[in-house]
């Protein structure tokens, strides 16, 4: 679905933000991308949808070279949706806001409408399509944001840093999203700083560090002991279940459940673990 | 030979300008690079959610509130969180400040302040009494 | 010492308190944590603290807030920041704007409060070493990445030295690294004395890092307690708050039949 060539892609002359990056990514994966602050995250995944060109190096969606595509059009294969909801709020209603993008694809009015109703049911604005976004708390306006890139029902879906600021209920809705897109078959790549959601909700976890790739695996395989190194390197620290699930010598388990499972089979094991179902 | 902007304001307010006034001089000449990235940013999520600012002038003239929108009411929506901020740090309390900066005053600058004040001077009473001087 | 005693709070202009006859406390050298939903109030509470409600934005406060015995009312803002201060989630909000480099940025504070250049300069070096930002001194604090700014605007409030700190979800926007830093910081400024009321989400964090946690739920206070007693309490999960990691597996693995025994050792 996605191919990513020898990415290179430097900043006004000087810095390196990625620097060598080669990347497969098949239609309905799940993928993290994790990293410290300043590893090239930000920077890979807005190549996805064009409003970054490699300085070096290729990248195409779908076959096709994103290199002759313009924002517009590679926008309706791979929605992107950012980290601050209000850079991009302008609608004086909820289900105006939502509908902007569908709209940019020139979609028919019915279609619009149908799209909206179901994205704002899956962030659970439905009871608030008429209210004023101001008129809603900054979390609620997150999760709009999201609702107006769902609902241009995207092939890939790309999230940064989608549980910042949420809390608990919030988060609990992001892993249900995911979850839904993962079964409708999309695309769904994550930046994230939460190694929790991160082992719960994906089945493969890309960890930068400096511009480049350090891991690309299971999270089974990326929070396994021996992987820790790698993960410390760019400052991340493995999930808790991953912590327990070495210190009790039970092989990698990177979730809860497969931490829980390993404990109930009373025996070292932990194979599976990536990505909740 | 050129000053940064924001210090060349508090060397004013070293001079005697009051501590309010260099503020929004000095805010205001940030305003502009910092709007400039705003606008930025708001154009980019804008384009990824399907906003097409590299075709035809209607669909670009289409663009213009989605673009301004977000710039105006996110920038309107900070100021009161900025100002608040503002407060935090002492802003606005009353009497002298000891500022930190002092622009590098070589010799030379001096003579050349002096000089252009003497010239000026010069320029006053000529006009005043009337008498220009003549070159040869 | 920071108290507050029975305040309720409404903003201008709107009919209903956020905020309900809240009794909360901090000790010099004490670090309360403030988990909550977030519609639960814990942003206009850190306000109502920090004095800048209705100092600066207004709207009626019942009850009262006493700063070391001095009573917050009708002091002037600039009198609350020799004081307190406040810092927020969004750190582009809390850039003055008007500092070329992250050294200038951080000593305005310190010289807005009138102190002497020698002062300032203590300080701000203080500040710069407390949270590890020598490296990025000379950088214009524009250019900055979010994780970067926060720390700044951290560092900015530090330098003030005040006896109080509030902080409303101050590591929202940094990775792992950053929120173990300020962390540390505010390990060492309450050691120092200074009490500080930090409002999050990351229950992790608060649970290495507060004494006590207080719980808020429709602008009322409902727990308040030792923080292991707090964040383990069942009640959280209603609250709209994640319980710490290891509570989480606690109960998981209890809930599966797994012997508590087995796991407490690898939980420590």
């Amino acid at each position: 679905m996605i191919e990513i060539e020898e990415l290179v892609h430097v900043y006004s002359g000087e810095t390196r933000a990625v620097n060598g990056v080669s990347l497969s990514i098949g239609a309905g994966e799940a993928i993290a991308v994790v990293g410290q602050n300043g590893s090239g995250k930000s920077t890979l995944v807005r190549h996805l949808n064009g409003l970054l060109r490699p300085t070096e190096g290729r990248v195409a969606i779908d076959g096709l070279d994103a290199a002759g595509r313009r924002v517009a059009q590679l926008a309706g294969i791979v929605g992107l949706a950012f980290q601050d909801p209000d850079r991009q709020i302008f609608a004086g209603s909820v289900r105006a806001e939502a509908a902007f993008g569908p709209r940019n694809l020139g979609w028919r009015r019915d279609a619009v409408d149908a799209a909206v109703a179901e994205a704002l049911t899956a962030v659970g604005l439905a009871g608030e399509a008429e209210t004023n976004p101001y008129d809603l708390g900054y979390s609620s306006r997150k999760l709009l944001a999201l609702a107006s890139v769902l609902a241009m029902r995207t092939a890939v879906v790309v999230l940064d840093e989608p549980t910042t600021g949420q809390d608990a209920r919030g988060v609990a809705r992001l892993e249900a999203i995911v979850r839904s897109l993962r079964e409708a078959g999309r695309t769904v790549i994550a930046i994230s700083h939460d190694m929790r959601f991160v082992a719960e909700s994906f089945e493969r976890v890309v960890v930068m560090r400096l511009g480049r790739i350090v891991a690309d695996g299971s999270p089974a395989e990326v929070f396994a002991e021996r992987g820790w190194p790698v993960l410390r390197s760019t400052n991340l620290e493995p999930p808790l279940a991953a912590v327990v699930g070495a210190r009790l010598s039970l092989g990698s388990t990177p979730t809860e459940a497969s931490l829980v499972a390993a404990l109930v089979a009373g025996q070292p094991g932990g194979r599976t673990g990536g990505g909740g179902r | 030979m050129t000053t940064e902007p924001r210090s060349f304001v508090f060397d004013l307010e070293r001079r005697g300008l009051s501590p309010r006034f260099a503020f929004v001089a000095a805010a205001t000449l940030e305003a502009v690079p910092a709007m400039v990235e705003r606008a930025g940013v708001i154009a980019s999520a804008q384009r990824a959610r399907g906003l097409d600012t590299e075709g035809s002038v209607s669909a670009r003239i289409r663009g213009v509130l989605p673009l301004v929108g977000p710039v105006i009411v996110s920038s309107l929506t900070e100021v009161e969180e900025r100002s608040l901020a503002l407060e935090v740090r002492a802003f606005g309390r009353p009497g002298r400040r000891q500022l930190l900066w002092r622009i590098p005053d070589s010799r030379g600058q001096l003579v050349v302040r002096v000089v252009m004040l003497l010239g000026l001077a010069a320029a006053i009473v000529s006009r005043l009494t009337g008498t220009f001087p003549s070159l040869p | 010492m920071l108290e507050l005693r029975q305040a309720t709070y409404r903003y201008a202009g709107y009919a209903r308190p956020v905020v309900h006859e809240v009794d909360l406390r901090v000790d010099d050298g004490e670090i309360v944590g403030l988990v909550g939903a977030n519609d639960s109030g814990k942003s206009t509470l850190c306000l109502v603290a920090s004095g800048l409600a209705p100092a600066s934005i207004g709207g009626e406060l019942k009850g009262t807030l006493t700063l070391d015995r001095t009573p917050a009312a009708g002091l002037r803002t600039y009198q609350l920041a020799e004081r307190v201060v406040i810092g927020f989630q969004n750190p582009n909000t809390q850039r003055s704007g008007i500092a070329a480099t992250v050294f200038e940025e951080i000593a305005l504070g310190p010289i807005n409060l009138g102190l002497s250049v020698t002062e300032t300069v203590a300080r701000t070096r203080e500040a710069i070493a407390r949270l590890r930002l020598e490296p990025i001194v000379q950088q214009d604090p524009q250019r900055l990445s979010g994780g970067q700014s926060q720390l700044v605007a951290i560092a900015s409030l530090l330098a003030m030295r005040p006896r109080h700190v509030i902080l409303d979800e101050p590591t929202a926007q940094l990775d792992p690294a950053g929120t173990q830093l300020v962390g540390e910081a505010l390990h060492a400024l309450a050691a120092a004395g200074t009490s500080l009321l930090v409002a999050e989400h990351k229950t992790d964090l608060l649970e290495g890092l507060c004494d006590r946690v207080v719980a808020l739920d429709a602008g009322r206070i409902v727990l308040d307690g030792p923080a292991g007693r707090v964040l383990g309490d069942p009640g959280l999960v209603a609250l709209g708050v994640e319980p710490p990691s290891h509570v989480r597996l606690g109960r998981s693995a209890a809930a599966a039949g797994v012997d508590r025994a087995r796991i407490d050792v690898a939980l420590q």
